[in-house]
């Protein structure tokens, strides 16, 4: 119902922005732009073909590199040789050094910017102006397997202890507890860490940044407890360094894994495998029943080249974007929730909850990566390689926090 | 040798080659000496000269220790490994059966996929999952899952498992092309002689496929440390550092980092050793040309 | 006593014969799943496909760019090949048939870039390349490959020092033209080296993933290789469908494969006994 209503709106809303697309269309000069997309084509077509109808004058010349590290590789080989595509997107691993080394256009007066909700504006701030344009934002926690959860009398679980006692039951019972990939597993430590910790200082990462608090100072206890919790008992199992994106979707399909960790996008491929079951979701828990900040994201953004020719016909593309029909094709792509005011997300059922609450506000995302400035590629493969080594034993909880201050210190001395 | 006074006339033979080799391939070595001492992020208009800075970090640093160490565990036991099957494969390969060429080619397919696709493959084959491929079957007899990619140090095992499937049927080639050029006369001799068969092989075959040996131990040595798409795809240099290899390593902090001058530096000092390493082979084999010409 | 030794050769034959299939495992495995339904795959790995299901293979051709690829790689190794087969043997002449200080320091300095890897040197090449205008355009990365012609050099030379040289020295001393002696008499002698050079760098070329993922970006750019890249990811988990696309990347090599079989045999004789 609340589809069809909305649908009415947005009908509505593209009938009185057509004509006004239409003027607007008339001072722009045919060009070609060129873009390298953070999505592959095939997911953008649909807006692509909107566009071309639109405004048959410009042509959009689509590049793709498969997200992240070829994503970032091939966006850091393309600015050091001065070749910047007239539209790009940033990421939270390199918003950083793109806007300070200049290569983003302010876009704080495109119509786009000013529909974004603060969240989502202020990801891509710098020095009070604005140069991503991010319509979306993923939000994630943990999917069940509803059946294995009734058969074993399990309810989703509120705070820690009850997750843990989750995971400890699902283990009795031969099920694996948790389904994570090799780079991400970690991520099994941040419900207590955001939850209890980190909703009280937002800024944490910026002082850890700044030099004013540590690594062992915010996440030392909670990987300690992460450790004793769910590392000690199994419920990580150690072969989790090395699940692959194949085994992460099929365990948990083949009902061999519990709980799989993740945001919308992998909901989508795991109900393309079509798994028998039913399929329910919790935020990551903190030890206090009520959850304050979850696992998630603002998604990477669309930016306008600094040394554009065609500034004006890149900012009606994303304008276009904006608009709350394409935005609409835009969430489509992905899933994820629109950080747009007044537009609903089409989001699954599964994650409705979780989306209204991050829409009114009443909840944060976290990632440490998002958080990391220029340092966040370095400093989340430190994390890899050191979450890796403390699940196989290879180093202790202390020296996993030394790994990253010293990660740190490295990568601001020069 | 041709007259020298020719020379003049050939001279101009070697240009095309010349710069376009060396505007690609020299002037980027020399770039990277350049950027070593530098603190360049790849991304900024400027950078500042940094003296030996780089240097003193990479042999302080822990990943990068790995990374060589890594390197040379993978080269050594490709090495160690594929020699001695592929010089047995060669001698399957050599025999006269009928399912000879079946055989030969089955083998020697293998090194036709790109390592890419190698990796991806074999990425699904030693899953640590009951659904991985190995596992699965392992599991129908009764065998619990082995965590091929994490356990100890089976990561780096299954790499070099994957390399030398990958390697082993191309080398065995390469030996076979040195066993055909063996005179029958040897082994005629040889059974006049009554001469067991592993004498045979001992005295007369083993020695003359030695230069055949020299030519794939190099081949072998400067492949594995090259390596570089088929950890990307396999198990993306972990677990921790186990299976990252220097060029993964080098991009990884160029690019990943954006520490170009770092890693330049890195890449400085794998020149220099795979240099050595490179003459080390080439002195072992040219002295063993001369020893048998 | 005969018939003995004709059974133990077809047992040793059959064990032959299945040591060879498992060493060829994952290569049926990968056809054969590329066959089957994903959620079959999940289920029986290595059960035969129930008839012939082609839809990931629709699917595969319907994702990728399958002809622009396809011509896409096989401008750029063809290219590049011809190049390094070109210039490697025009070098490489002058390298084997004169010995002064300029041929001698040659000699050595295109041996390091067979032993240095290209893949560690992408920023700086990028450098260079950026001068020229080069990147993202075939011909930049058919310039790429091209500039490694040091194993081609290094084989011609071993070659054409095997070649006896009376007959070039008095056709030189009777005021033949040097282009047309080499290229009509020299060049045809040496054709099993040049053979073996194809072979080797297409097999390459063809192959690499690393130097020409960072130095293409556009769709219509891409070879088969990147092809097949861009499917995997985040983005597709339909890993029966990926095999299929596997296999058609693998496809064009393997049918080279099939039909220079006897040369690429030759070749590693060649390689093995000069190289």
């Amino acid at each position: 119902m609340k589809k069809k209503v909305l649908a009415l709106l947005t009908m509505a809303a593209v009938a009185a922005g057509a004509t006004g697309a239409v003027q607007a269309a008339e001072e722009l000069e045919d060009c070609k732009l060129t873009f390298l997309s953070w999505y592959p084509e095939e997911k953008y077509q649909p807006i692509l073909d909107a566009f071309a109808k639109e405004y048959p004058g410009i042509e959009i010349e689509f590049q793709y590199a498969a997200p992240v590290a070829d994503y970032l590789e091939k966006m850091q080989v393309l600015t050091s040789t001065g070749e910047v595509p007239d539209i790009f997107y940033i990421a939270a691993e390199n918003k950083t050094e793109m806007i300070e080394n200049g290569y983003c256009a302010d876009i704080s007066g495109t119509e786009a910017v000013s529909k974004l909700v603060d969240a989502n504006k202020s990801t891509y701030e710098a020095d009070g102006k604005y140069y991503g344009f991010a319509p979306t934002t993923w939000v994630g926690g943990y999917f069940y397997n509803k059946d294995i959860f009734s058969e074993l009398n399990l309810e989703a679980p509120a705070t820690w202890e009850e997750f843990v006692n989750v995971c400890k039951v699902l283990q009795e019972n031969d099920t694996r507890p948790i389904i994570e990939r090799g780079e991400w597993f970690w991520d099994s430590f941040l419900g207590p860490f955001m939850n209890d910790y980190l909703a009280g200082d937002m800024d944490y990462h910026k002082e850890v940044l700044e030099g004013s608090k540590t690594f062992a100072d915010g996440w030392g206890p909670y990987i300690q407890k992460w450790y004793e919790d769910l590392i000690v008992p199994g419920y990580v199992g150690e072969d989790l360094v090395s699940v692959s994106s194949q085994e992460f979707f099929s365990e948990f399909a083949t009902g061999h894994a519990g709980l799989l960790a993740g945001h919308a996008g992998h909901l989508l491929e795991v109900q393309k495998l079509e798994p028998e079951f039913e399929i329910g979701f919790f935020p990551m828990p903190g030890t206090e029943a009520d959850v304050k900040v979850v696992y998630g994201a603002v998604d990477c953004a669309v930016a306008i080249s600094s040394s554009t020719e065609h500034q004006k016909e890149a900012e009606a593309f994303l304008n276009f974007i904006a608009r709350d029909d394409m935005v609409q094709l835009y969430q489509d792509m992905n899933g994820y929730v629109i950080g747009m005011e007044g537009i609903e997300s089409d989001v699954d059922p599964i994650l409705e909850d979780v989306a209204r609450r991050y829409s009114n506000g009443e909840i944060g995302v976290y990632i440490p990566q998002g958080n990391w400035d220029a340092y966040g590629t370095g400093l989340q493969q430190q994390l890899i390689a050191s979450s890796q080594e403390l699940l196989l034993g290879d180093i202790d909880c202390d020296t996993f926090i030394q790994n990253m201050q010293d990660k740190l210190a490295e990568l601001k001395d020069e | 040798m041709l007259n020298s006074r020719f020379f003049k006339k050939f001279a101009p033979f070697m240009i095309g080659a010349f710069v376009l080799y060396t505007a690609l391939l020299i002037v980027p070595i020399l770039l990277s000496f350049a950027y070593s001492f530098t603190n360049w992020d790849g991304y900024s208009r400027n950078a500042d000269f940094v003296g030996l800075k780089n240097y003193m970090k990479i042999f302080r640093s822990a990943p990068m220790l790995a990374a060589l160490k890594n390197s040379f565990i993978f080269c050594f036991f490709n090495v160690l490994v594929i020699t001695p099957l592929a010089v047995a494969l060669s001698l399957v390969f050599n025999a006269n059966f009928k399912a000879r060429n079946f055989v030969r080619s089955a083998f020697f397919f293998t090194s036709v996929p790109s390592v890419l696709i190698i990796g991806y493959i074999f990425q699904l084959f030693f899953g640590p999952t009951e659904n991985g491929v190995l596992n699965a079957l392992l599991g129908k007899i009764g065998v619990d899952p082995i965590r091929w990619l994490s356990a100890g140090i089976l990561p780096m095992v299954s790499v070099i498992a994957a390399n030398v499937w990958r390697l082993t049927g191309w080398h065995a080639c390469i030996y076979l092309a040195r066993l055909q050029g063996i005179s029958e006369e040897y082994y005629e001799a040889a059974k006049i002689d009554g001469a067991s068969r592993w004498n045979v092989f001992r005295y007369i075959t083993l020695p003359l496929l030695a230069p055949a040996v020299t030519i794939s131990t190099m081949l072998i040595i400067i492949d594995g440390l090259k390596i570089y798409a088929l950890p990307y795809s396999f198990t993306g240099g972990g677990p921790g550092y186990k299976t990252t290899f220097m060029t993964q390593l080098i991009i990884k902090t160029g690019i990943g980092e954006k520490k170009v001058g770092r890693s330049s530096a890195m890449a400085v000092v794998f020149f220099v050793i795979i240099m050595v390493v490179s003459l080390i082979q080439l002195y072992f084999s040219r002295k063993r040309e001369d020893e048998i010409c | 006593m005969l018939k003995k030794g004709r059974w133990k050769g077809i047992v040793l034959q059959a064990l032959l014969i299945a040591v060879t299939l498992v060493f060829l495992s994952p290569v049926i495995y990968m056809v054969l799943n590329s066959l089957k339904p994903y959620s079959q795959m999940l289920r029986s790995p290595w059960a035969l496909p129930e008839g012939l299901f082609l839809d990931n293979y629709r699917k595969a051709f319907h994702q990728m760019q399958f002809w622009t690829s396809l011509g896409n790689s096989v401008v750029i190794t063809v290219a590049s090949v011809f190049l390094i087969v070109v210039l490697g043997v025009m070098a490489a002449y002058p390298l084997s048939r004169f010995k002064n200080k300029l041929t001698g320091f040659l000699s050595v300095y295109f041996l390091v870039g067979y032993m240095v890897p290209t893949q560690v040197l992408i920023v700086q090449i990028f450098s260079v390349m950026k001068i020229f205008h080069l990147i993202n355009t075939k011909t930049g990365l058919v310039l790429v490959y091209s500039a490694s012609v040091s194993f081609a050099i290094f084989m011609y030379q071993g070659f054409i020092r095997a070649l006896p040289i009376d007959m070039e020295e008095s056709a030189l001393i009777d005021g033949a033209n040097p282009w047309q002696l080499f290229w009509q008499v020299v060049f045809p002698l040496i054709k099993p080296a040049t053979a073996t050079i194809i072979i080797f760098q297409t097999m390459w070329i063809w192959n690499d993933f690393t130097l020409s993922s960072l130095f293409l970006s556009s769709r219509d750019q891409l070879t088969l290789l990147l092809e097949l890249n861009l499917c995997i990811g985040e983005f597709n988990l339909d890993w029966s469908v990926m095999l299929s696309i596997m296999c058609i990347v693998m496809l064009p090599m393997v049918i080279f494969y099939l039909l220079m079989q006897k040369q690429i045999i030759a070749g590693m004789t060649n390689g093995a006994v000069k190289g």
